[in-house]
């Protein structure tokens, strides 16, 4: 049996429109509802100690964007309190949340991205659309789980070393990671030195290349494109009228053009979500 | 395909050392090659001038020619050079490029533009050819580093190419699955007349399976020759590469080229061997490893391992990849949990953290180039120095000196040869005193002159109290310097003592021991069957 996946360019489209979409508001009805059906993905693919592992680096980073705010804003009308003659009003704060959880949308949106699309096919289709830019990012993503297991038995080495990795002071603990820093960089430099060479020996670069189980733009994938075009346009036609400026009024925006926008999102992920399926090859 | 090299001389980028000094060769049609010489000698850099990747890839000076069936190599384009030779790297992790097996294979026949149904076709192929169908569709994450070794050949043969060059495949695998890989290449030479090259330092394992030897040295062509010539020749760089079956062989007259051990076995039914006696080492025990077992959720790595060494003794660690060898070491060091007790000089270390234990026990990884991030030899021990906080300097020159790296001390260690960087990493575990050293494959990769140097040192260790546990596939090496065998297979200890333990083992025994154990104990290692024949005098 061999089952159809969605064709890489509607999927890139999707992600364009999602990333798009939540650089350019700071909607929270727009912005939860694209969080919502990435969590949705998630958790319908198994990836829950994915969103919990990410919401433990969020926080912090959620708690860093307050404080620069803080520091840098001084706009609100509702004061909650007074911090060294700072006041800390209910916009500031709903403006560095919202802030950092676009940031969230990014990392979750990469996760959703890594389920829907299949890397080898990704990989042999823009290998024929632009050969040298893949080879950089087959190199970098190659690299990754490498240096990820390198870098395990590496803390396992420099433990034996003396080097202490759970140091009370954050300096020490920033400290200890230069030497397995320094040791990372020149492997993966040696390694993608390696990994190229071996490209070139198997002929890449060297002419215009076929694709093996070449992806067919289906009837599926022209709705899908179709359907982020129409959500990247009604967004772009009403951005006006969704437009949310926590400053001036923090209340929901909530109107017809901010619920169309998020319906469409919905919509979106839906139709991605129920089309997708495991790439079956054994046929 | 026919190779012909003539003239050919090359430097590297920035270097005006010659890597390549003059070299003419002439390859016929199918023929199996193993090109043989330590590190350094220029085995690489000729199979990178024959691939085309050198200079195409590397850049540097070349002179001379490369003729692939008289067509020059540097005038063959890309698309046809991939489609007509190949080559499989030493370490599979930094070939693969792709995330599924199948994926893997269609990349390099995407690359030489071939339609869909002949990729298809040719992946299933090298897979059937390879005996790996089974993996077809597998994330190669989750392969072994020998059925990662067989995806890369399997990709290279779907090229269906004239020449296939293989630098070093062996040299990062179990025995197991080396022996694999060597019959996956037999067959392709054999059956599908495959020009192949390999490039090795271990040179026993493809011995039989060549038809023709080259040994390299400095650059430049020391011998030419079949099988056959070498081992008729008296040239003393290339009795260094004969495998040990040969050795012996030759050393009991055995005139012609024994095609197998046998003749050699007939051979040696007349010679008479004086008994050979390792010393007992009559040390104290020191380590003491008692009711270990260690678990990852449901899959038990090690089951209740018992054992003791004594001071001054060596203990190999034996058994094939997944046994659990490395896994029981690193519990010993504190790094992995584990139930049962690590007792060191009658005290138990089982409250003792891995920087506590480490001031006693010494631990040593496979890659010497892990324990380099400083600038100089002599800041590279400094610095496990004073994460320990010890003040007295001194000993950084002791060991230094020890170790003969003391003339390298304000050397960047980067620059030092391979032996070199693999005293320095030891220096690093030795500059503590510990009083056991745990090493896991402290040979693995390395040729046959700095294993001879690491033996060395491993036993002067020894002599000085050190208590050693080394992991190891490569047995010769282990009855070299090792009192006491540990086999281990699937997590359980199956049987431990002296050499005797060897010597009825099916695999983990050496080549010479299979043929002298019917005529007298205790000989593992060419220098040991010497011994044991100059006694006989």
């Amino acid at each position: 049996m061999r089952t159809e996946s969605l064709h890489i360019l509607s999927l890139f489209l999707y992600a364009l429109v999602m990333i798009f979409i939540s650089f350019l508001t700071i909607n929270p009805l727009i912005l939860f509802s694209i969080l919502i059906c990435e969590v949705a993905v998630l958790i319908y693919f198994n990836k829950r100690e994915r969103i919990v592992s990410t919401i433990k680096v969020f926080l912090p980073l959620l708690i860093l964007t307050v404080f620069i705010n803080l520091i840098f804003v001084n706009a609100g009308i509702v004061v909650l309190f007074k911090v060294f003659n700072k006041y800390i009003t209910l916009e500031n704060l709903i403006y560095s949340f919202l802030f950092a959880v676009k940031l969230l949308i990014i990392i979750y949106l990469f996760y959703v991205i890594e389920i829907f699309v299949d890397s080898d096919a990704a990989v042999s289709f823009f290998s024929s659309k632009m050969p040298k830019t893949t080879l950089l990012f087959m190199v970098c993503f190659k690299l990754i789980p490498t240096m990820k297991n390198k870098l395990k038995d590496l803390r396992d080495i420099y433990k034996v070393r003396g080097v202490e990795f759970n140091s009370k002071s954050r300096f020490q603990r920033i400290k200890a990671q230069i030497p397995l820093i320094v040791v990372l960089i020149e492997e993966s430099l040696e390694a993608s030195f390696d990994i190229s060479e071996s490209a070139y020996i198997r002929g890449f670069l060297s002419g215009k290349r076929t694709t093996f189980n070449k992806s067919k733009f289906k009837h599926i994938d022209y709705f899908v494109s179709m359907l982020s075009i129409i959500s990247i346009f009604s967004f772009l036609i009403f951005k006006r009228l969704t437009d949310y400026n926590v400053y001036d009024d923090y209340r929901l925006p909530i109107n017809l053009f901010t619920f169309s926008v998020c319906i469409l999102v919905f919509l979106l992920t839906f139709v991605i979500n129920y089309y997708y399926k495991e790439n079956v090859y054994a046929d | 395909m026919q190779i012909k090299i003539q003239n050919l001389n090359y430097y590297y980028p920035n270097s005006n050392e010659k890597a390549l000094d003059n070299i003419n060769l002439e390859i016929k049609d199918g023929e199996f090659v193993l090109v043989a010489g330590y590190s350094g000698s220029g085995k690489s850099t000729l199979a990178k001038c024959i691939t085309g990747a050198i200079p195409n890839f590397y850049g540097g000076k070349i002179g001379g020619k490369i003729l692939l069936d008289d067509e020059e190599i540097l005038k063959i384009d890309d698309r046809r050079r991939a489609g007509l030779i190949t080559m499989v790297f030493q370490d599979p992790e930094r070939q693969l490029l792709m995330n599924k097996v199948y994926r893997e294979i269609a990349f390099g026949l995407e690359n030489i533009a071939l339609d869909e149904g002949t990729i298809k076709k040719r992946i299933w192929e090298s897979l059937e050819f390879c005996g790996i169908t089974d993996l077809y569709d597998r994330d190669i994450s989750t392969l072994s580093g020998g059925q990662k070794q067989k995806v890369a050949i399997a990709s290279a043969l779907s090229f269906m190419p004239k020449c296939i060059i293989l630098d070093e495949p062996t040299s990062q695998l179990d025995p197991v699955s080396a022996d694999e890989v060597l019959n996956i290449v037999k067959k392709i030479n054999r059956e599908l007349m495959i020009n192949v090259i390999v490039i090795e330092q271990r040179v026993s394992r493809w011995f039989d399976s060549i038809d023709k030897l080259i040994v390299m040295k400095d650059g430049r062509l020391k011998f030419i020759g079949t099988k056959e010539e070498a081992y008729k020749t008296s040239n003393d760089i290339v009795n260094q590469f004969l495998s040990l079956r040969l050795k012996v062989a030759k050393k009991v007259g055995v005139s012609d080229y024994p095609l197998d051990s046998r003749v050699i076995k007939n051979a040696l039914k007349n010679v008479g061997f004086r008994s050979i006696y390792k010393k007992e080492n009559t040390g104290e025990e020191r380590l003491k490893i008692k009711d270990i077992t260690i678990k990852y959720g449901s899959f038990t790595a090690v089951k209740n391992a018992n054992f003791s060494i004594k001071s001054g003794e060596i203990a190999a660690l034996i058994g094939p990849n997944g046994a659990g060898k490395s896994t029981l070491l690193k519990s010993i060091i504190g790094l992995i949990d584990y139930k049962g007790s690590v007792i060191l000089d009658g005290k138990e270390m089982n409250k003792l953290n891995v920087k506590d234990r480490a001031q006693q026990i010494g631990y040593l990884s496979q890659n010497p180039n892990d324990y380099i991030t400083k600038d100089t030899v002599y800041d590279e021990l400094l610095f496990t120095l004073n994460n320990f906080s010890i003040k007295d300097k001194g000993i950084v020159d002791d060991i230094l000196k020890k170790l003969d790296l003391y003339k390298y001390k304000d050397k960047n260690p980067r620059d030092l040869s391979g032996g070199e960087k693999q005293r320095l990493a030891l220096a690093n575990t030795l500059i503590l005193r510990p009083k056991v050293l745990l090493l896991d494959e402290p040979t693995r990769g390395i040729d046959v002159n700095i294993k001879g140097e690491i033996a060395g040192i491993l036993k002067s260790l020894a002599d000085e109290g050190i208590s050693i546990i080394l992991i190891t596939h490569d047995i010769e090496f282990a009855a070299d310097v090792c009192d006491k065998f540990i086999l281990i297979f699937n997590g359980e200890i199956a049987e431990m003592g002296d050499n005797k333990v060897l010597e009825d083992c099916i695999f983990y025994t050496t080549e010479i021991n299979k043929l002298t154990r019917d005529y007298s104990s205790g000989i593992f290692t060419y220098k040991q069957f010497i011994e044991a024949l100059e006694g006989s005098k």
